[in-house]
């Protein structure tokens, strides 16, 4: 039990942005209080009410004149940045005529009331600060230079950090980031003209999804079965211009999957119905590429299958709503840049995602 | 209920006046103040560590027969002079209040 109080006091303060030192010196004088608390014949249960409640402690010793002073400081920073935000806008504006893009530097008004605010969690800022980041990034490329597609992958950023910062194992951190990395390679080499055969990098997120297998025969015969297919593949396209048909020999992971009774596209406790959603999506996808070539912008269909899943769960309007709206985004996002080319105003289809949330939350209270 | 930061203050004041008579270690001034007074919200580990920051307390470790070597809180001589203030100051707050309420009585 005192272990049990003594760590949990550590995370509190660990969390209240104590330093290591002054956190050792706290929980030593804990733990002597405990032993003396024991030594008086206490009980656990009386011991812990006596000493009081580690968040409220913790709370408590953040009074201390030293920690109010920064925080004194950061506010004052956080405060004045709006003016300062103000005064370099108009001396970007009237000195030298960039009023566009001089407001960016309004980003730095939510930037620096992060980075005040952060504390030990260094990851924790990271991700938070990164929307700001790929923003400034996506604007900088999309007005200096036009090239709003494909800068736009750099909001990738923004899950791929937070993937980074979660994940421990790094095999874990790979699966996790293989879907950003296809996709971001797929644009790429769709830039560049290839969309077809391009897609096929998406074959990376299975192939780096089965390396999780426990059994190291079945994903050496999953990753052989997906080799010899895209190789089979580009073969036959490439030898005889039957690209038509050649897809038939993607049949050959799936035939290992059913051998290995393992076919549920890696989403466990998936309904019937989605399954089902999933292959007609497939097939729509593969017979459409091939037919009328929309590789390049049909995907979208596969958002069905969340956005399926999310509308089918028992959860209640507004937290669905919340939930669809990065997908509805996405699809406008996508549809304005790729089909209009409007990827200068395209992104601001991604503002109905907290637009959403912030109109949901207000709802629920 | 009693203002938490005016509880505060008197806490603060009696774990002065209780170190200055001897010195102290953690355990035992949270068990003679819990004695006369109502501290479940236990701030006086936050106090203490407080005023020895602010030079009101030092501190220095004994050794004992049974367990952890322990950590005295010892009054400095500014802390006796904050005593003295807050002393002081609570003198003249009783017998303001004192008069207010024999003045309510007449």
């Amino acid at each position: 039990m005192k272990k049990e109080y003594l760590a949990k006091l550590k995370q509190k303060l660990e969390e209240k942005d104590f330093d290591k030192s002054e956190i050792n010196d706290i929980i030593d004088d804990y733990d002597r209080m405990y032993d003396d608390a024991l030594l008086k014949g206490m009980e656990d249960a009386d011991i812990m009410n006596f000493l009081g409640d580690p968040d409220r402690i913790a709370f408590d010793l953040c009074d201390g004149k030293i920690r109010k002073q920064n925080r004194k400081n950061n506010g004052k920073i956080v405060a004045i940045m709006p003016f300062v935000s103000l005064i370099l806008f108009f001396i970007m504006g009237y000195a030298f005529h960039l009023w566009h893009p001089g407001w960016l530097v309004f980003l730095l008004i939510p930037v620096t009331a992060i980075i005040a605010g952060a504390r030990k969690d260094k990851n924790g800022t990271l991700i938070a600060l990164m929307p700001f980041i790929a923003t400034a990034i996506y604007l900088g490329f999309g007005f200096g230079m036009n090239l709003w597609h494909p800068t736009w992958l750099i909001f990738f950023l923004i899950p791929v950090t937070a993937i980074c910062s979660g994940q421990t194992r790094l095999l874990g951190k790979l699966t996790a980031l293989t879907p950003f990395i296809a996709v971001t390679a797929f644009f790429i080499l769709g830039e560049y003209g290839y969309y077809h055969p391009g897609w096929l990098v998406f074959f990376l997120i299975p192939m780096v999804g089965v390396l999780n297998e426990k059994h190291v025969w079945k994903a050496v015969i999953y990753e052989a079965s997906f080799v010899i297919a895209i190789a089979l593949y580009l073969a036959i396209g490439y030898l005889n211009p039957i690209w038509a048909q050649a897809w038939l020999v993607f049949l050959l992971p799936v035939i290992v999957s059913l051998l290995f009774g393992e076919y549920n596209f890696q989403i466990d406790g998936m309904s019937v119905g989605i399954r089902i959603l999933t292959i007609v999506l497939i097939v729509i996808y593969v017979l459409f590429g091939f037919l009328f070539q929309t590789w390049s912008y049909l995907w979208l269909i596969f958002l069905l299958i969340p956005v399926a899943a999310i509308i089918g769960n028992g959860k209640g309007m507004q937290k669905k709503l919340v939930a669809l709206s990065p997908f509805v985004a996405t699809v406008a996002f996508f549809l304005l840049g790729y089909l209009g080319g409007y990827w200068q105003y395209s992104w601001m289809a991604f503002l109905l995602i907290p637009m959403t949330a912030i109109l949901t939350k207000g709802k629920e209270e | 209920m009693m203002n938490s930061q005016f509880k505060k203050g008197i806490i603060e004041m009696c774990v002065l006046e209780l170190i200055s008579h001897r010195d102290m270690y953690g355990f035992e001034v949270i068990e003679r103040l819990s004695e006369d007074i109502d501290v479940n919200d236990n701030t006086i580990y936050p106090i203490l560590r407080r005023l020895t920051e602010q030079g009101y307390f030092d501190n220095y470790v004994e050794s004992t027969s049974m367990g952890a070597p322990r950590k005295y809180f010892r009054i400095t001589e500014k802390g006796s002079g904050k005593l003295t203030e807050y002393k002081t100051e609570w003198d003249k707050f009783l017998k303001g209040v004192s008069r207010i309420m024999e003045e309510k009585a007449k």
